[in-house]
């Protein structure tokens, strides 16, 4: 996790799509980004995925579950 | 008068937990038996099990890694199907799948493995990652609603 912080520190990300779905006290996040940037010297440039599960608990949402992929 | 009322309420709870566990084995039971045919779908280039489990709207996406399918008809007709010819062969292994269902709504997690050749290449693969299904109960049936799926090479 800690490594994931630093990497996307270095990265410029923007949000593409995002969709949001809400069925009762659950809700789905779908979202399509693209990442842009330098990291220990290696250049990165993709599209990256990320599903996201959601509960209100207390109305408050609450993440269950990620999914992301590039 | 008063056990009797105290028995008969026992009993009725007995019966409606029995009920609500068999009812939940049920949807378990639905939602494994839509991921096996999710796999034999994949192997076999072969859009029905898509068209029959996932639930056609509009907005739906299918991600795979950095990419998606807009669509259930472009994820059948320009993913789905074109594999069968694209590849040789294609083993998908689910395992260790989890389903958590919560009302009308459901979403499950599976271990995936991946192995196929790519016919015009020769070039082989073998890939192990994960994959997340959601799902939602649509007259009485569990529906696919997105699928998201991971892979890199075998270490």
């Amino acid at each position: 996790m800690l490594s994931d912080m630093k990497y996307l520190a270095a990265m410029k990300s923007e949000t593409l799509e995002h969709q949001v779905t809400i069925l009762g006290n659950t809700a789905i996040s779908a979202s399509r980004s693209h990442t842009k940037g330098t990291y220990k010297g290696k250049e990165r440039n993709y599209q990256g995925m990320e599903t996201m599960v959601l509960e209100k608990q207390n109305g408050k949402w609450k993440i269950k579950h990620i999914h992301w992929s590039h | 008068m008063t056990k009797f009322v105290a028995i008969t309420m026992l009993s009725m709870l007995a019966f409606f937990s029995n009920a609500h566990d068999k009812s939940h084995m049920n949807d378990e039971k639905q939602i494994t038996h839509i991921i096996h045919q999710i796999k034999y779908g994949w192997e076999n280039g072969d859009g029905k099990p898509f068209r029959k489990h996932f639930l056609d709207f509009k907005g739906a996406r299918y991600f795979e890694l950095g990419g998606q399918n807009v669509g259930l008809t472009d994820l059948v007709e320009h993913h789905v199907e074109p594999e069968k010819d694209a590849l040789v062969f294609l083993n998908l292994d689910f395992s260790n799948i989890q389903i958590h269902i919560e009302d009308e709504f459901a979403w499950a997690l599976a271990d995936t493995a991946v192995k196929g050749e790519v016919r015009k290449s020769g070039k082989t693969f073998d890939k192990t990652g994960f994959q997340t299904f959601l799902f939602k109960k649509v007259d009485g049936d569990w529906k696919v609603l997105h699928t998201h799926s991971s892979s890199r090479n075998r270490k």
